[in-house]
Parts: C-alpha cells; structure tokens; sequence
C-alpha cells in the first residue's frame, strides 16, 4: 500500500518563475486495487505521479510505502527502492531507440545481479501476452505508438514490481493497444499489485477502485 | 557480432604491442651487452658529436638561434658553448675524381 | 556483483555501439593524439637511449678549449698535465670540426690511430675498402650519406679546399655501411694528422683532449670522475664536459625538439576533450535523458558513473591500441619520415639508417593514460552532473 501525505512541489522556489505545481496532495493506493489520478493537462498528475514513484523530490510531505517513509531514502536507496519494487510506465513511452523490443524491456534487468539471458523467455511471454509476441526482434521505430506502449508495460513489469505507476499511458495509444493495456492493468490487479494510473480518459477511470480528481495541483476528492 | 569483432582487433592490436615492447627490450638490452665499434671510435652518435651545437644541426629548426649569429648583442645560448659554425669558413668546394686521372692543381 | 557489473559492461558497450558518430569522431581523434604522442616517445627514448649506450664508451672525460665564451682550441700541453692527475689512466688528443658542401653539413674527424682505446681496423662497420692505416697519409674514410652525394666510391679521389684555402687530396679507401649511418653517415674520418692540416690547426693545438678515468668500482666511478674534473678545471680558459652533460645535452634536445611536436597532439587531445563534453553536456539530449530514464528504471548515480567509466575505458583502450600499433608501424616500419628529420635534423643530408626505437613499457602505460584521462573526465564529469538530478527532470529537461 501507498500512502502520500501533504505532498507538495514547487518548482523555482524563491525565485523569478515559481511555481506551485502541486499543493498539499494526499493519496492512497492499496495492494490489490487500481487507483486512478484524473483531472485535465496541466493539473499536476505527472508531478504528483513523480514524486510518488520518487523520481522527483517533494518540497514537503512524505510517501510511505507499507508504513516505510522513502522519502527519506537517501539517493541511492531510492535507486534501490524503485528497482526492487517499482515498475514505470511513462506517457512519452521513453524507449531507448536503436534497441529492439525485447532489449527494451529487458533493460530494468541490467541493474540487478542477475544474468538477463535467464530473463529472456519470461521477457518474451510477457510481449505474447501484450500481443507483440511476433515483434519482439522489432526496433522501436518499426513499432507503432501503440505497440511502443505494450513495450513499455512489459518493460515495467519484467522485474515483477509490487507498484506500477502508469503516467497517462493511452494518450499516443490506438484503440487495440489500449485495450489490451487495460485488459493487462486489470490481471495485474487480480495478482495483487498496487496499481497507480493518471488518466484524462474515461475507459481507464471506469476500472478505478478508487479515483481522485486533481485540478490546479490539488487534489479535489 | 560487430562487438566481437572490434574487440578482437583491439585484443591483436594489443598483443602486436605487446610483443613490439618485447623485442624492444631484448633488442637493447643485447646492444647494452654488445661493445659496438663505432660507439667506441667516435664516443657519440655523429648525430650528436657537435651537439653542444645543436644549431649546425638543424638550423631550420633552431632557426631562432641562428637568426642572431654569433655577434655581439646577438647571445644565443648555443652560440657560446658551440662551435660558431657561421664563420667556419670550408669554402664547400669538393670534387672526386679517379684515382688515375691528373690531380687538379692547387689554387693560387 | 559479478552479473552486475557484466550487465553494466554489456549496456555500456551498447552505447558505444549506438552513438556512432561520436564514437567513431572521438576514437579516431584519440587514435591521432596516440599515434603522434607514441611516435615521438619511442623515437626520443630511442635516440637518448642510443646516445646512452654510446657514451659507455665515450671517453669520461671531454676537455675543450673556452676564449671569450666560445669554443677554441686546446693546448696540446694540457694533455701531459691531465696525465698526472690522480685517476687518469690516459688522454688521447682529437682534432674535429664542421664543414659543408653547398648547404650540406658534415662532421670530419680526425682519429688517433694510437689511441690504445681505438678497435682493431678490422672491426669497423664497412660497405666497402677498408679502414685508415697509421702508414697512410690523405686518405679518408666517409660515411654512406656523404658517399651517396657526392657520388664517391672506393678508389676515388676527392679534391677539397681546406681551412686556409688549399685544394688537398685524399683517397677514398673505405665507405662505412648503412647500418652505421647513425654514427657515420655524414662524416669523413682521417687520422689526426690530417685533419691538424685540414683544419690548420697549430701544432701545439687540438680541438679537444679526450681523458679515460682509471677503472674503478662503480661506486666510486662518479666520484672519481668529479674529482678529475674539479682538478683540471682548474686550468685556465678550459671547459670540462662530463658524460652527463652529454647526455644531458641530447636529452635536452630531443626533449625540447620532440616537444615541439608534442604541441600537434595537445591541440588534438584537447579538441577531443571539448568534443566529448560537448556532446554529453550541451548537445546531448539523448544522453541525458537516457541517464534520467535509467535511474527510473533504478539505475543508482554510482552505476550511470561505471557505465560511463567504462565506456570511457573501452573507448580509451581501442584508441590507444590503435595509436600505439601506428606509433609503432610508424617509426618501425617506415622509419618515422617527417619526425626523424624533425628530431635529427640533418640539414640537407639525409642519411639513410633505421631509426633507434624504444618501445617502452613506461610510454605504453603512458599512452593509454593519455587517451582515457581526459574522456574520463570529460564524460563521467557531465554524466555525474546529470545522474545527481532527479530523474523526472532530467528526462522532461532534455525532452525539453
């Protein structure tokens, strides 16, 4: 479980541009569970996303993770923190080009003491599931946004995190992919994962076990 | 495919190195034990037997030196402790000739 | 740890692989920078190395002649004083100096046939004829590179206007060898007397006196040489020149001659540098996202910095592999043009012999210090800046 208390982040604190982009934000993500972030662009989703998965510091508040409070992991505990137990999926995707699929979603792999080759038929099923099964040798700029996606998801899980955080993951995603991307989201809920979504679309939100809407970097309900 | 490749020029490159440093060091240390005449005859390599005048060897390269000549106001390190080749005055007039042929006779 | 930093190997030589361009600009730069540094290095140890070995037989002690600050000639007298001098074993007089055809400089030594330190005639490196004869007047021996000018040979005679302007002839009786060159090659040898007629020396004069310590054991060998040397310079208007000033001298010289050229490789080390930073700081959005993308992915900064160390390694060693293999071939197997006339710098004449090289173990390690240093610091510098950013800002900072 996760829970985020007081969260805050300000951007250029004391000088000429400051911005508050999130204020006070207080969210609670259980095991078992897909809870859902919605609000319009802008609002501060992708930054309370951050700072929740620790890839951003808060300016206050704190993340506690089964009662631990990571934010005051030092950096290379949070580096820990979020290989062990954390699975991203990002809106721009972010796949490393000039790598193939499998390559991609092996990458998570390279950090932990572990021989990726014993990774790469589990790596390979998780493409089938995602339906990439045969474009697994594929490079990143021969699949589509959609596809791309899939990719990342895979990615995010092949090291079977506890929490996926998934940042507005079918914004570039065609119909099909997002809704094999769903279809997964909700297995992955039966297993048992904690699972963080920010979304502005509707299909993702009407799986939520929980949803909180965001506007203006504030969390509404 | 590629990686392996690169690496296996690197990895003969490095031998061939490798082995140059080697025979290198055989090769002088075998001249460090072997008297060589010519060191002996001449105590220097010619190269080097006028090296306190490093002007007269090179003077495309110590051109900075030689551009003062060896004249009052024109100290050049070199100069004063070298021979001052500047004046050496062999007029450069060499000629061969059989050992049968007439001789050519002494100039005036 | 072992899978880990192989993984962390692996990604790395991944992006080596995949930033082509700036792999390929950056390691032939270093190659450059390698090739010329290599090439001087072995050819300047190679040169004082050679002037080191010869001078195990040079005589220990060169005593010359000082007027006004410049080099005269000695009295012959001084010889008979420096013989009584405790430590002296013998002092041989030589009569040397320059001279020219044309533009072409060449050295003509006059040898003591004497001289007990003086080898067996038939000892001598010659082509062909053979070696002076204490019975012979007017006859020379010359080096290849002055046989070549000239067109000389064994058997002919050559006619030159000596010091006062005299036509003297002497007979070509033997031509030193190529491999020899690097002691011979532009040099006319003739006995003492001859080059006392040749050069006009007075009789009671000689270029310089050339003074053999006794034998003593090497602990004691500096300090009888200081001794001696102390005590002859005490003559008037003489200068002493030790074997370490000699070598001194030429190391001074090739040191200062190859860092000349030494300049060419700086500028081209330094330009790698700019180039590489450039590229992983101001230029490389790529590379800084892909260090934010990493640490979400739960790389810590400490593996960014190894994959970075280690792509500078790799990229460092096959530079400076490729440098030193050119460095070598170059002065080995083509004798190092441009740089051997450079370092030697014979004037005009350009004997023909295989340049003395020595490949190191010191400028090896060297070497591959030099290339890998400075893309060490010019890549895990920035890298290191960017992995200390939170992730989330590096990637939407470089997306930006």
């Amino acid at each position: 479980m996760i829970e985020a208390s007081n969260l805050t982040k300000i951007y250029n604190q004391g000088k000429r541009y400051e911005v508050e982009a999130v204020t006070d934000a207080n969210v609670v993500a259980k095991s078992g569970a897909i809870t859902v972030l919605v609000g319009p662009s802008g609002c501060g989703k992708t930054t309370l996303m951050s700072m929740i998965g620790q890839l951003l510091t808060p300016t206050k508040g704190k993340v506690l993770v089964e009662n631990e409070d990571i934010t005051s992991f030092s950096d290379g505990w949070k580096a820990v923190f979020r290989r062990k137990n954390v699975g991203f999926v990002f809106q721009h995707i972010n796949l490393l080009p000039n790598l193939n699929a499998i390559e991609n979603v092996m990458i998570p792999l390279l950090c932990h003491d572990v021989d990726p080759a014993e990774f790469r038929q589990p790596a390979l099923q998780l493409l089938e599931q995602l339906g990439l099964g045969e474009r697994a040798f594929f490079r990143v700029e021969q699949l589509s946004g959609g596809q791309q996606q899939r990719v990342a998801v895979a990615r995010a899980l092949i090291t079977e995190p506890k929490i996926i955080i998934a940042d507005e993951p079918l914004t570039f995603v065609d119909e099909e992919s997002a809704k094999t991307i769903i279809d997964f989201f909700s297995k992955l809920r039966d297993e048992g994962k904690t699972i963080l979504i920010s979304t502005h679309v509707s299909n993702i939100a009407k799986l939520a076990d929980k949803t909180y809407s965001m506007k203006d970097g504030r969390i509404l309900s | 495919m590629k990686g392996r490749i690169v690496l296996l020029v690197v990895v003969v490159l490095m031998i061939y190195v490798s082995f140059s440093c080697l025979i290198s060091e055989i090769s002088w240390a075998t001249k460090e034990k072997t008297p060589y005449s010519m060191r002996e005859l001449v105590g220097l390599p010619s190269l080097s037997i006028g090296n306190l005048s490093p002007a007269a060897r090179n003077p495309g390269l110590e051109v900075f030196c030689t551009g003062l000549y060896d004249v009052p106001g024109g100290y050049c390190n070199y100069f004063t402790l070298g021979a001052s080749f500047i004046n050496f005055t062999m007029s450069g007039n060499i000629t061969v000739s059989e050992k049968n042929e007439e001789p050519i006779p002494e100039s005036p | 740890m072992k899978s880990r930093f192989l993984n962390l190997l692996n990604y790395a030589l991944n992006c080596i692989q995949r930033y082509r361009v700036r792999t390929i600009v950056i390691l032939v730069c270093l190659a450059i920078a390698a090739t010329l540094f290599s090439s001087v290095s072995f050819l300047k140890d190679g040169l004082v190395k050679e002037g080191e070995l010869s001078l195990k037989y040079a005589p220990d002690l060169t005593v010359q002649g000082i007027s006004a600050g410049r080099q005269t000639y000695i009295e012959s007298r001084y010889a008979g004083i420096i013989q009584t001098i405790p430590g002296v074993r013998t002092v041989a007089e030589r009569i040397w100096g320059y001279g020219n055809i044309g533009n072409t400089l060449l050295v003509i030594v006059g040898v003591d046939l004497e001289n007990k330190a003086v080898n067996p005639a038939t000892a001598y490196p010659l082509e062909s004829g053979s070696f002076l004869d204490s019975q012979y007047n007017n006859t020379v021996v010359i080096g290849k590179a002055v046989a070549d000018l000239i067109g000389a040979k064994v058997g002919n005679v050559l006619t030159i206007l000596t010091e006062s302007n005299q036509a003297r002839q002497y007979d070509v009786i033997g031509v030193f060898n190529s491999e020899s060159s690097i002691y011979s090659a532009d040099m006319i040898l003739m006995n003492k007397n001859d080059a006392r007629i040749f050069f006009d020396v007075p009789d009671n004069k000689v270029t310089d006196l050339l003074v053999y310590t006794k034998d003593v054991d090497i602990l004691y060998y500096s300090a009888q040489v200081n001794y001696v040397a102390r005590e002859i310079s005490e003559l008037p208007n003489i200068r002493v020149l030790t074997k370490d000033v000699l070598l001194r001298a030429q190391e001074t010289t090739y040191g200062a001659r190859s860092g000349f050229f030494s300049i060419v490789w700086y500028i081209v080390l330094i330009s790698v540098a700019i180039v590489a930073f450039n590229q992983t700081v101001v230029v490389g959005h790529e590379s800084k996202f892909e260090v934010g993308l990493l640490k979400a992915l739960g790389f810590s900064t400490s593996d960014v910095i190894q994959i970075r160390l280690i792509e500078s390694a790799i990229l460092g060693v096959i530079a400076g592999s490729i440098g030193l293999a050119g460095g070598i071939f170059y002065d080995t197997v083509l004798n190092a043009p441009v740089l051997r006339d450079f370092m030697l710098g014979w004037a005009v004449l350009y004997p023909n012999f295989v340049v003395p090289t020595y490949i190191s173990g010191q400028t090896i390690l060297l070497t591959y210090v030099i290339t890998a240093v400075p893309l060490l610091f010019a890549t895990v510098i920035p890298s290191w800046i960017n992995a200390t950013v939170d992730p989330d800002i590096a990637m939407r900072g470089a997306k930006a």
